[in-house]
């Protein structure tokens, strides 16, 4: 498995690098831009925390992209010539799919790592807003709160793309070569595993497990942000937990669909 | 004789389509196999079935005594008909590539290929010609010491320099513990390589045998007698 992951970090990282190498040269601009005002003798005017977040906005968009063509690369190894060299290979399916699990958590991290990175330099720099943020960046990053918010979207995310690979490989064993009838299968099985965990989901939350949720504060050492942040936030833990559960299930039944009825 | 492919009622259907239809069939060690007939025959079907790339409707199929999959994967050396490789790879990183994942990929003998194929390590995918894509993948099926060589429309592109060049190779690669299971439509230019052939239509094997065997009895050539096994497809075509 790691082979592969070697193999695919190695070659098929094009965009994503294209990508990384764009947001860095975006933050660089506005870092730059900061820098710029800050020697400015005139009095700069303040800058809001809203630039740094629409920073951080850009990077969701980023790795929305590339969530799309990481599905999109999937289907076309099901679909394309290429298949025949990843699914020819002597790996069971559940190495091939935890090659694609493993870069997804590549990437998922790498975004957050760079997102997180630039939204602190911006706001460090930027003019009338770095007095206020300095003092905090440490305690921030230092918060258990805010990192274990991340490893639940993180597991929540990882989850949902289980269930697309286990979408796009159900509707192509089921339905062959034929791409198009297969994406329309791929999508009603996601559409509809999706809204089966959250109808199941919203049944578990207010009648069984009413009232167990998470309790997190993961903006207390942000002030700055706005509201109330010191306050503790309750955070779903049902619904979570079996949607990761769900994605397992996915994860198990898309590697049994590759061994034993694949359909290049 | 050791047999390295058992075939027995083999059916594969599809949603609206039967690729196959209780084909039986099998592949003694050191025989190379003509698998011949027209366009939707099942050839590439049966071929995808051994290399483990589709699941078989119903019938059993062994490779070297096993079930295809990931064990058989590492046995069977299969060439689709069309380019698999990724097109960002130079021929020597999809050397590497196989090197890294096919125990039996010979480094060696691998760079003596693209010697005799006139290519060059370095050069990409993406750039090559057809033609010399088919002599890269070649070059990769050859270099492993597989137990079970699958190629299907292996000439597909080729000059006819270049076939000969491919076709010497395969002579010179064919070692007495493996099979080779061929499907080409240039029959004429390959016939006197394949020790048994099977002729399909319509996902039906319709005949098979030992291939001199079949041209003593029938008094002619194997493409003759293709010619005169899919007539019937050629007239209806026309």
């Amino acid at each position: 498995m790691w082979k592969l992951v070697r193999y695919e970090l190695r070659g098929r990282r094009l965009l994503y690098t294209i990508g990384l190498i764009v947001m860095g040269a975006l933050t660089l601009y506005q870092a730059t831009r900061f820098i710029g005002m800050q020697e400015n003798p005139a009095q700069p005017a303040p800058v809001s925390m809203g630039v740094p977040m629409t920073m951080a906005f850009f990077w969701v968009l980023f790795y929305a992209a590339m969530t799309v063509i990481n599905i999109v690369t999937y289907t076309q190894d099901l679909y394309g010539d290429t298949g025949y060299l990843i699914f020819g290979l002597p790996l069971r399916g559940a190495e091939v799919l935890g090659s694609r699990i493993v870069l997804l958590v590549i990437d998922t991290l790498m975004t957050l790592l760079g997102g997180m990175t630039s939204v602190i330099v911006l706001a460090c720099l930027a003019p009338g807003l770095a007095q206020q943020v300095r003092p905090w960046v440490a305690g921030f990053l230092l918060t258990g709160d805010y990192w274990v918010m991340c490893l639940g979207v993180l597991a929540v995310i990882v989850s949902f793309m289980a269930i697309m690979f286990f979408g796009v490989t159900f509707g192509k064993t089921l339905t062959n070569s034929k791409k198009h009838l297969g994406s329309v299968f791929s999508a009603l099985v996601v559409i509809v595993v999706l809204w089966l965990s959250a109808l199941l989901g919203a049944l578990l939350e207010t009648n069984l497990f009413e009232g167990v949720h998470l309790t997190l504060s993961p903006w207390k050492n942000m002030p700055f942000i706005g509201g109330t942040p010191a306050v503790p936030e309750q955070f779903p833990l049902v619904s979570p937990l079996m949607f990761v559960a769900l994605g397992l299930l996915a994860f198990a039944a898309t590697s049994w669909l590759m061994d034993r009825k694949l359909n290049l | 004789m050791t047999t390295i492919v058992q075939i027995s009622n083999l059916t594969k259907r599809y949603i609206t389509t039967t690729a196959l239809s209780d084909v039986t069939l099998e592949v003694p060690e050191g025989h190379i196999v003509g698998l011949l007939g027209p366009n939707g025959s099942g050839k590439t079907t049966l071929m995808k079935i051994l290399a483990g790339l589709v699941s078989p409707t119903s019938g059993t199929v062994l490779v070297d005594g096993i079930a295809p999959g990931v064990a058989t994967k590492a046995k069977v050396s299969f060439l689709p008909d069309v380019n698999h490789l990724d097109r960002w790879m130079s021929v020597g990183e999809a050397g590497s590539f196989y090197a890294d994942f096919y125990v039996d990929f010979d480094r060696k003998r691998f760079d003596e290929l693209l010697t005799i194929m006139r290519l060059s390590a370095s050069q990409k995918i993406g750039s090559l010609s057809r033609g010399m894509v088919e002599k890269a993948r070649l070059s990769l099926i050859f270099s492993r010491r597989a137990r079970l060589y699958v190629l299907d429309e292996p000439f597909g592109g080729l000059d006819p320099l270049a076939r000969s060049q491919v076709l010497d190779a395969l002579v010179a690669n064919f070692r007495a513990d493996c099979s080779m299971i061929l499907s080409t439509q240039m029959v004429a230019d390959v016939e006197r390589f394949f020790d048994d052939v099977a002729f399909l239509d319509g996902g039906r094997v319709v005949l098979a045998g030992d291939a001199e065997d079949l041209r003593m009895r029938r008094g002619a050539s194997i493409e003759e007698i293709y010619r005169e096994v899919y007539g019937h497809v050629e007239t209806r075509q026309v």
